[in-house]
C-alpha cells in the first residue's frame, strides 16, 4: 500500500489556490460591474449637462420670437386704431383677422416637451442609481464574507 | 492492464467533470454578481433582466397547443437493443421567435434563438397516454415538448446590444432564459458544480493513487 499523505497534502494545496483564484477572479468581476455602473451613471449626468441646457436655450429662443411676434401684432392693431378712414379701417379689421388667425402658439407644446424629457433623463438617473446601489451591495456582500475578507478589500460606498 | 486503464478513465472523467463543473460555476457566478436591472435601465453588456414575457404573433406549440415564444418538441421511441430498452430520438424540433419582456419601467426585445441554456416550462406525454396522436402499434412513443411561456414572469441574462432606439438581448456567453426564479438557479447551479467538483476530485484521487500504485510509485516519484 502506497503512502497517500504527500498526494492529500499536494490535493488540498491545489484545491486552496484554485479556490484563492476562484475569488479573486469573482472580486474583478463584481469591481469592473460596479465600475461599470458608475460610469453609466456618470453617461446620464453627462448628457444632461450637455442637453438640457441647449434644450432649454433653444426653448427661450422660440418663447422670446413668439413674445415679439404677440407684441408686434398688439401694436399693430392699436395703430390701426388710432388712425384711418371707415373703409380703411374695415379693410385693416380683416387683415388683422387673419394675421392674428396665424401664429399658432408653440412654447407651450416645447415647455412640456422639456418638461417630459427632463423627467424622463431623472428617471432613468434615478434607475441607474438604484442599479449601482444593488451592485454595490453585491460586491459589498462578497468581500466582507468570512473568509473573503481575510484579503481586506475595502467595500464600496452606497449612493 | 485493465486496472490501469480503469484509472485513466477515472482521471479523464474527472477532467471532464471538473471542466463541466467550471462552466456551471461561471454561470453560478454571473447570476449571482450580476444585480438585477430595472429594464428602463439597460445598458449595453452583460444584464440580468425579470420581466413578463409578450408577444404579438406568438407560435403555437405543437404538443400541448400552447402560445408561445418558441418550443422545442422532441419525440422518442422506445427500441431494444443488445440487452436493454432505451428512449431513441426519433425528431427534433425547435423554433422560436423574438418576444418582449415588460416590467414596470419599460420593455426589452429578447432574441432567444441563440440562447445557450433555456430552461423553459415542460410537457412530457407517452403514447399510451395521448389519445389524438398517431400512435405506431409496433413501438412505444414519448413525446416531449418544452416551451418558453407567454405572460409569465422570465429571469433573462443575455447582451444587450442597442439596435435603432432600443436595446436588444441577443446573444451572449451565458444567454439563459428560464420561467425559474434567479434563487433556484443559483441554488441548481451552485449544487450541480458543487457535486460535479467534489465527484471529480474523488475520481482524480482515485485515478492517481490507482496509476501510482500499478506503476509502481516509489519509481515514478523518485522515492517520495
Amino acid at each position: 500500500m502506497i503512502n497517500v499523505t504527500p498526494i492529500i497534502v499536494t490535493a488540498c494545496i491545489i484545491i486552496v489556490a484554485i479556490y484563492i483564484i476562484f475569488v479573486y477572479n469573482n472580486y474583478v468581476q463584481l469591481r469592473n460591474l460596479v465600475d461599470k455602473s458608475q460610469a453609466n451613471i456618470d453617461v446620464l449626468l453627462q448628457q444632461r449637462a450637455d442637453e438640457i441646457p441647449k434644450l432649454v436655450d433653444i426653448v427661450k429662443g422660440y418663447t422670446k420670437h413668439e413674445s415679439d411676434v404677440l407684441l408686434s401684432l398688439t401694436k399693430l392693431r392699436s395703430g390701426m386704431k388710432a388712425k384711418g378712414s371707415q373703409h380703411d379701417k374695415t379693410t385693416k379689421t380683416v387683415n388683422m383677422l387673419i394675421v392674428e388667425a396665424y401664429p399658432n402658439l408653440k412654447a407651450n407644446k416645447n415647455f412640456l416637451k422639456l418638461q417630459t424629457r427632463m423627467t424622463g433623463l431623472e428617471t432613468k438617473l434615478a434607475q441607474r442609481r438604484s442599479f449601482y446601489n444593488d451592485t454595490v451591495t453585491n460586491f459589498n456582500n462578497y468581500v466582507q464574507r468570512v473568509p473573503n475578507n481575510l484579503l481586506r478589500i475595502p467595500p464600496r460606498e452606497l449612493f | 492492464m485493465y486496472a490501469l486503464i480503469v484509472s485513466v478513465l477515472c482521471i479523464i472523467t474527472s477532467l471532464v467533470l471538473g471542466y463541466i463543473g467550471l462552466k456551471q460555476l461561471r454561470l453560478y457566478n454571473t447570476m449571482n454578481n450580476l444585480a438585477t436591472s430595472p429594464i428602463n435601465a439597460i445598458t449595453a453588456g452583460q444584464v440580468e433582466v425579470v420581466g413578463m414575457s409578450e408577444c404579438e404573433t406568438p407560435l403555437t406549440s405543437p404538443l400541448s397547443a400552447t402560445p408561445c415564444a418558441g418550443y422545442r418538441y422532441s419525440v422518442y421511441k422506445r427500441v431494444q437493443t443488445k440487452d436493454k430498452t432505451e428512449w431513441k430520438i426519433v425528431s427534433d424540433q425547435k423554433k422560436a421567435i423574438h418576444f418582449v419582456l415588460r416590467d414596470s419601467t419599460g420593455k426589452v426585445t429578447v432574441h432567444p434563438s441563440k440562447a445557450k441554456l433555456i430552461v423553459m416550462n415542460k410537457t412530457v406525454m407517452r403514447s399510451n397516454t395521448l389519445k389524438r396522436a398517431k400512435v405506431n402499434r409496433y413501438g412505444r412513443y414519448k413525446f416531449i415538448e418544452h416551451i418558453i411561456p407567454l405572460d409569465t414572469q422570465l429571469y433573462v441574462i443575455g447582451n444587450a446590444q442597442v439596435k435603432g432606439d432600443n436595446y436588444v438581448i441577443m446573444q451572449g456567453d451565458d444567454y439563459v432564459i428560464t420561467d425559474k426564479s434567479e434563487q433556484n438557479m443559483v441554488q441548481q447551479y451552485f449544487l450541480s458544480s458543487l457535486s460535479s467538483f467534489i465527484v471529480s476530485i474523488l475520481l482524480l484521487l482515485f485515478g492517481i493513487i490507482q496509476t501510482l500504485n500499478i506503476l509502481d510509485w516509489h519509481t515514478f516519484l523518485g522515492g517520495l
